[in-house]
Order: structure tokens, then sequence, then C-alpha cells
């Protein structure tokens, strides 16, 4: 693949965190290193804690006040984010990078109409204003599918439910025509019923803007319905990588295994979201990780060798891998 | 909104009953006032005949309802010590007091929005830590005693102010200031917790997300927000304010209504305290209400429940 | 591909600042503060330096120790009759205790029973005793205050009551947003299918959840308790002479401000730092106990 191909390229991103008392350092993303290529749509799964929200943030680079990127390389279109200032920044984002986040009850200012919070973003990238703007914000309401959206743009967000304002939000995210869009759990807090219908719309959503997504989710049916590629992660790190199929079929770390076998129809067809059932053991304390593999307590097939070295990358196929020590020695 | 507006009125007027109702109950408390207005050696006849013109001799419930007929007439009484109709006394008084209360009121307000939005956005800094020692020190001392303290450092050492009277500006400063110093502790807590939470919130998140300028979304988005709960409390604030003035204007021999009802406390002139505590609460009780419809109009949530 | 400079850490809190978290974490301070208090209250005449009612005619208005003209028999110099002000600090610090405690005592006790029952019952009772809260919180403290005092006259009786009156309502309110929480948690729905009586459903279920919030409040109201006792007493309606209270030395003192400032300067800062350490002590259980509740 060419580079051109490349719409960004992450290496080594680590982003620390200090703890509550202000002296724990807790590495939240120690290491992360992916591509995303155009038109592609990555999913980034684990479990609460395993730092693929984290990921997101950096990437977006709207870390809370107590995180910070502390390495790495961030490439978007050739361009390292990491080093780029505020204002660069404020420009790429909603432009060119875009996000949606978990709850839409509060994503929006309860204290502005729906319309208004729409406004913003046409207004501050695109200079839209008067009948441009009008039609444009009308434009993008029927792009997600909401009947009358005169009247709806008038509302305030505690007068709508979550699915019709996670649609909006959806609506806010596309608005100036970016090229990558990150869903952070995107359907965790919606009804179930409703879930469905919402992947339904970003499916529909990338097609028709040949958007790059990156797709970040605790929950395998979202990542099969949407992704080509998937990446799991744990305690900060990538274990495992590769296309949907071949995740789902031929799980090689033990980690990815284990959340596969935790699915009561891993079929991984169909619509609806399939929960987590939970793995033994409790996630790792991520300010003290002991050397070697972090997933050595939990995992069944733990050998010597992995709780004294972290093991690299294997390459098993073309497009699959995972940093598990079993993998080598099969 | 208009419903809110009405249930909100129809609270005010129950309480406002309720205060007439404890004002009443109270002014009986102070065992027989015809004892007070006749002379020892008074016959039977004498005082029930006293009792009769002043009454006293009906049974609780029609006083009470020609307390309120009287009340809703304006009429309080006359007092005892000055003669004149109470609430004639106490409406003469209450500009003053309104002056120095609204004063503290507005300074109060501003600095502590200040002082909150300033330690919000640079959290754990010197002046953080600053401003939160100095709102807890100021929440802790007697409003009369820094007024004492006050005017001995800048009346009598310093002699930079005077230390009592009303007659100008410079007059106003050390009252003012007093009665400020506790509003604006809170008023800086309460702004500083309210910009963190904002600050931290998802949608100022997703507002970083849509690229948009950080002065714009303090100004705009967080602010706007943290003025909710402060608003919220401003009633209070109010209520403290007029009640503080009470006491500063003792200290300061302020002439407003404050000062009026401490004296009537030591002349035990009744008629003119009821006519001061029934004034003073039922204002604050309109004012209130009008802080709730503020807040209706600032915060859709409450409009559209 | 040059690698970007980043830093490498991310700066570490000003030494100073981890002191304060550490102050932050034991209670020392307000301990600090509040011990001599509780101290005098309990040891009382055992260690008073001099007797508070002690007069003196030969020493009249001394300054403190430290200052010309005083000398260290009376540490913090003689009122106008030559008492000990030091002694008389002291003789106010156990009326302030007790004041403190029994008001806060008394005014959790019908506030938090009124909360539990309006809380737990709803309905009319609820409505009827947030409407006696609402009306009594209408009124400002003060002049509800010279309302009952103008009234039944001044004294210790009327200040507990006053104070009582004046507080329970905040109880009230908290407590009855609480129960309205709990009421319908598990624990009460299972010891209602189990057939306990109400009575036993609030007291032994209900009111241990409700201590935390409640140990809080009353550690705060316990500062607001000794503001509002100097402050009627200020106005002529508290605790009378020969009783000393830190609030009467400040307005006995008050003429002798240019003559003897220490009286009231000192009297005052003893209400302050009682007062601070009660409001820094809440806040500190509130940080341990009660994360949730908004500071205010």
């Amino acid at each position: 693949m060419s580079d051109g191909d490349i719409l960004l390229r992450v290496k080594d991103l680590k982003t620390h965190l200090r703890g509550r008392d202000g002296q724990r350092v807790v590495k939240a993303v120690d290491g992360v290193s992916f591509d995303l290529r155009r038109g592609e749509t990555l999913g980034i799964i684990g479990e609460s804690g395993s730092g693929k929200s984290m990921t997101a943030l950096s990437i977006m680079r709207i870390l809370p006040s107590s995180a910070r990127v502390i390495g790495g390389e961030i490439r978007f279109n050739g361009e390292n984010l990491l080093t780029k200032s505020d204002r660069e920044m404020r420009r790429l984002r909603g432009e060119q990078l875009s996000m949606i986040l978990q709850d839409p009850m509060v994503s929006l200012d309860p204290l502005f109409t729906v319309g208004s919070q729409l406004a913003e973003p046409l207004r501050a990238h695109m200079g839209l204003g008067g009948a441009a703007l009008k039609s444009r914000m009308t434009e993008l309401m029927s792009a997600v599918s909401i009947p009358s959206p005169e009247q709806r743009l008038k509302q305030y967000p505690h007068q709508m439910s979550g699915g019709m304002l996670q649609r909006i939000v959806g609506a806010i995210a596309i608005s100036c025509d970016p090229q990558l869009l990150i869903a952070d759990e995107p359907t965790t807090a919606l009804d179930p019923t409703v879930q469905a219908q919402f992947l339904d719309l970003l499916e529909a959503l990338r097609d028709s803007k040949h958007l790059s997504v990156i797709v970040v989710t605790h929950d395998f049916g979202v990542a099969a319905r949407l992704c080509d590629r998937v990446m799991v992660m744990y305690a900060g790190r990538i274990v495992e990588m590769g296309p949907i199929r071949e995740i789902f079929d031929h799980p090689r770390h033990p980690y990815t295994k284990a959340l596969l076998a935790s699915i009561p129809d891993a079929t991984g067809a169909g619509a609806g979201a399939r929960r987590l059932r939970t793995i033994e053991g409790s996630p790792p304390d991520l300010g003290a990780l002991p050397p070697g593999c972090p997933f050595a307590p939990r995992c069944i097939s733990v050998m010597e060798r992995c709780r004294r070295d972290y093991p690299p990358e294997f390459r098993i196929a073309t497009e699959h891998v995972a940093s598990c020590w079993q993998v080598q020695s099969q | 909104m208009l419903r809110y507006f009405f249930s909100r009125l129809r609270l005010a007027i129950i309480t406002i009953l309720g205060v007439s109702l404890i004002v009443f109950v109270t002014s009986r408390m102070s065992g027989d006032a015809t004892l007070l207005l006749l002379p020892q050696d008074a016959s039977e006849a004498d005082i029930k005949a006293m009792q009769h013109d002043l009454g006293l001799d009906a049974s609780y419930p029609v006083q009470y309802y020609r307390f309120v007929v009287n009340v809703a007439h304006g009429d309080f009484g006359q007092s005892l010590r000055y003669r004149e109709p109470a609430l004639g006394l106490v409406m003469s008084r209450l500009p003053a007091t309104l002056e120095l209360a609204f004063s503290a009121f507005i300074l109060s307000t501003i600095v502590g929005l200040i002082l909150g939005i300033i330690s919000a956005r640079r959290r754990s800094s010197w002046f953080d830590y600053g401003a939160r020692i100095f709102s807890i020190t100021a929440q802790s001392m007697p409003s009369f005693w820094v007024g004492i303290m006050l005017i001995l450092v800048f009346a009598v050492e310093l002699r930079w102010l005077p230390t009592s009277g009303a007659q100008g500006i410079q007059y106003l400063v050390l009252p003012v200031v007093t009665l400020a110093l506790v509003p604006i502790a809170s008023t800086l807590r309460i702004t500083r917790s309210a910009m963190i939470e904002t600050l931290d919130a998802d949608y100022v998140k997703f507002l970083r997300v849509k690229g948009l300028a950080e002065r714009y979304i303090v100004w705009k988005h967080a602010f706007r927000n943290a003025l909710v709960p402060v608003i919220a409390i401003s009633g209070l604030t109010l209520g403290f304010l007029i009640g503080g003035t009470v006491i500063i204007e003792s200290v300061f021999a302020w002439p407003g209504l404050g000062n009026l009802m401490v004296e009537a406390i030591f002349t035990r002139d009744y008629p003119v305290i009821q006519a001061g505590v029934s004034v003073t609460s039922v204002f604050l009780i309109f004012l209130n209400l009008a802080v709730d419809l503020l807040f209706g109009v600032i915060d859709p949530r409450v409009r559209f429940g | 591909m040059a690698s970007v400079v980043i830093p490498t850490q991310i700066p570490a809190r000003r030494p100073w600042a981890m002191h304060w978290r550490r102050v932050r974490r034991l209670p020392w301070l307000p301990i600090l503060l509040l011990a001599p208090v509780v101290i005098c209250g309990v040891l009382g005449s055992l260690i008073f330096p001099h007797d508070p009612t002690a007069i003196d005619l030969m020493s009249p208005r001394h300054p403190p120790g430290w200052m010309t003209g005083g000398s260290w028999s009376y540490p913090l110099g003689t009122d106008q009759f030559g008492r000990d002000l030091l002694s008389r600090l002291m003789e106010g610090a156990r009326v302030a205790l007790i004041v403190a405690l029994s008001s806060v005592f008394l005014a959790a006790l019908i506030g938090v029973t009124a909360g539990m029952v309006a809380g737990y019952y709803g309905g009319w009772i609820d409505n009827f005793i947030m409407r006696i809260a609402d009306v009594v919180f209408a009124i400002p403290a003060i002049l509800l205050i010279i309302l009952i005092g103008g009234a039944v006259g001044g004294g210790f009786t009327t200040v507990l009551s006053s104070i009582v009156i004046v507080s329970w309502v905040l109880y009230a309110r908290v407590v009855r947003g609480e129960t309205l929480v709990l009421r319908e948690r598990g624990f009460v729905a299972l010891a209602k299918v189990a057939n306990c009586s109400d009575m036993r459903i609030l007291v032994r279920h209900i009111l241990p959840n409700l201590m935390p919030t409640c140990i809080v409040l009353m550690t705060l109201q316990a500062g607001f308790a000794l503001l509002i006792e100097a402050a009627i007493t200020f106005i002529g309606l508290g605790i009378q002479p020969p009783a000393t209270t830190w609030g009467l030395l400040i307005s006995e003192g008050r003429p002798y401000m240019t003559t003897a400032w220490w009286i009231p300067t000192f009297a005052g800062a003893a209400i302050t730092l009682t007062v601070l350490g009660t409001n820094l002590l809440g806040d500190w259980l509130q940080d341990r106990y009660d994360p949730r509740q908004r500071q205010m």
C-alpha cells in the first residue's frame, strides 16, 4: 500500500495521566502504533481502562488537564498533529477531524437550542450565514433522517430523546465534511432498540460522505457491523490487530479469544448489540504494571516467559498481528 | 413559562401568609401589652377596658384576622417610642438600608464572579489557594467584629475613612465592604466549583471537537452554565445581606432600617419590630420570586420542565 | 523521520502544593484550632490562670504581655476592671462549647426527624413540613431572632431556641432529599417485605445512611451557631453579663476600642479561629465521606 492511501499513521503513541494524588503516573496509552487507510473503518476494542478512549482523545488532542501525550507521532495526511499549535489544531478539528462522544445528553449545552449548536461549526469553519446557513442545516438534518427539521432546531437538548440527540450530534460532527470521524462508544448510551438504527445511520453517512472512521467500542457486535479491521487493546497497548473476519474466525491472542468466547452467540452476524461478559480477574492497575505481559495474571495459557518479557508483535498473516509469546511458539 | 410563574407566585403568597402568622404569634408571646400601657395601680375594670380597646379579649383566630386586615391596610400600630405609625417609620428608613444592601450585593457578585472564574481557570495556583483561604476565613469571621476591626484600622489608625454616619460616598465604603465580605466568599466558591464542573463537562469536550476557540467556549458556554448556580444562590445572598444590614448598621451608625430595629429592641417598641420584620420579609419574598423568574429565563430546563 | 520534542514529563506539582494536599489529608489544622476550646470546656476553672471575674483595680487596661506596660501575669492584657483577658476568653470558650453543642444537637434532632418524616411519607405531611420550613427560611435569621427576642427578652434560653429555630430547616431539607432517594433503595423494600414497622425502617435502616451527611452538617452548623450567638449578643438579646461570652467581650469592649483594643480584637479572633476550625473540619469530613455533595 502506498503512503498516499494512508490517512492516519500513529507511531508509538504514549499518553500518561497524573493520578488523583498528584504523584502516580498512569500509563493510559503505552506505545500504540497503527495505520488508517482512506475510506477504511477501524475498530478499537477493549474493556474500560484499556486505553481506547484515551487513544481517540490523544488523536484529537482534547485530553483532560491531568493527561499529556509524552511520546510518539500522529501523522494525519503526512503532518504530525502533536507538533501543531493550538490554533492549527482548532482549525483541523471540526473541518478535518471530528468525533462523536458517548452520551448525547451531555454532549450538548443544555442552555442553548440544538439549532444554534449545529450552526456553530458551520459559522466558524465555513463562514456560513443567513440563507446559506439555513439550507445547509436543513440538508444536514435530512442526512441524519430527522423529520420537521425547522421545529427540531428550535428545541433544547432536554426536550429530545437520546436517539434523536445522537443523530444531531452526528450531523454536527459531519457538518463541515471531515475526512476522519472518530466514534467513541456511539451507541452505548442509547436504548437497545435505537442502537441498530444509529448504526445504520453511521454506515449510511460513512458511505455517502466517504469518511474514514475509527470506532471505539467494547462491543464486538458494533465492530462487526461497521469495521473493516479491528485492533484489540489491553492495558494501554495493542494486543492483536487484523481484518474483522480474520479476528473473528482465527483469534490468536488469549485475551481476544476470551473476549470472543464470552459472547453468547459468537458468529458475529446479525443486528443488535452483544454485551461482553467479564473475564476472570480484574483489569490491571495502570499505575503499577508488572514487567512482562500485562494480561499474564488472567491468561489461561500463560507461560514463564510471559511474566518476564513483554511480547513483541508477531505477524500471523499479511494483515494480522498479535503480541503474544504463544503465537511465536506456534 | 406562565405556568411556572404562577406556581412560584402561589408559593410566595403562601409564604407571606405563613410569615404573617409567625409575626402574629410572636407578638402575642410578649406578655400582656395592657400591663405595659397602664399605670401600676390600674383597677380590674381599667385593665378589662384596655384589653377590649386593644382587641385582646377576642379569640385568637379573630385577633389574627383583624391583624391581617390591619396589615393589609398598612396599619402596624403606633411606634411606642416615636408615637408615629410604625409602618411609616419603617418605610422612611428602608431606602438607606437598601442602598447598603444592594451596593454590597453588586460588589460581592462582581468580585466573587471574577475571582471565582480566575480561580477555576488557574486551578491549584497561588491565586487559587489564596482565594480559597480567603473564602473560608471570611466565612468564619463575625461580621460586626470585622466592621469594628476595619474601623479601628482605617478610620482610627489610618484616618482614611470616617467612622460612622452617612453623608457621602466615603461613608459607604467601610460598611459595604464589611457586608460584602461573606457573600464574596460564597459567590467565589460557587462560581469556582461551577466553572470547574462545566469546564470538565462533556459538552465542553464536544465544543472543542467542533474546533471552536477556547475563549468563545469559556465565555459563551461555560460561563453561562456556571452562572446558573450563582443565580440560584443570589436569593439566599440577598437574604443574608438584608439580615446582615441589621448588625452592620449598628456598628456604623448607618441611619437605616436595621438600626431602627436594634433601637426598638432596647426600647421594647414592638410595633416597630413587627413592621420592620414584615416589610423586610415580604420584600425578600418578592425579590426571590424575581430571581426564580430570572432562573426560568436563563435555564430552559426550568421553563419547559 | 525526525522525531519531535515532546516534554518527557508531566510537570510535577510544586512541593508546597503537595504539603497542602497532605495537610488536607489529616485534619490537624482544625483539630489544633478546636482543641483549646474543647479543653477549656472540659477542664473549665481548673486551668484558668486567674478567676475570670476577679477584679483588680490596680491593673486596669493593661496591654498584652509582649507590649510595653504589659506583664506576663496577664498575658493577653486586662479590661477596664483589671480582669484578665485570657481567663475571660477561656471562660468564654466554655460557654461557646455549651452553646454550640446544645444548639446543634437540638436543631439536628428536630430537623432530621422532620426531614425523615417528610421524605419518607411524602404527601401532605411532606408538603406541610416543607411549607413551614419555607416560611421560617423566608425570614432572615437575625430578623426572626429579633422578632422572638424582642417579644420574650434575652438570655440563654432565647439564644438557644433562636439558633435552633433558625437552623433546623437546613437539616430538614437535606435529610428529606436523601430520604427520598434512600426510600427507593433495595434494603428498604426488603425490610417492608419482612414486615418491619415504618418506625423501625426509619431508625434502623435509613437513619444510619444519613449519618455522614448529618455529621458534616452538624460540624458546619456548630460554627454558624457561634457566629449567630455573637451577633445576638451584640444587639443585646443574648446571654447577659455577668456571664462571659466572646460576643459580650466584643460588645463590651467596643467603647474601649481605642484605649484597650486587645479586648475586642482577641475576642473576635477567638471566634474566628474556632469557626475556622469547624469549617475546615466540616470541609474535610465532606471530602472524605460525602464527595458528591456540592460545596458551598
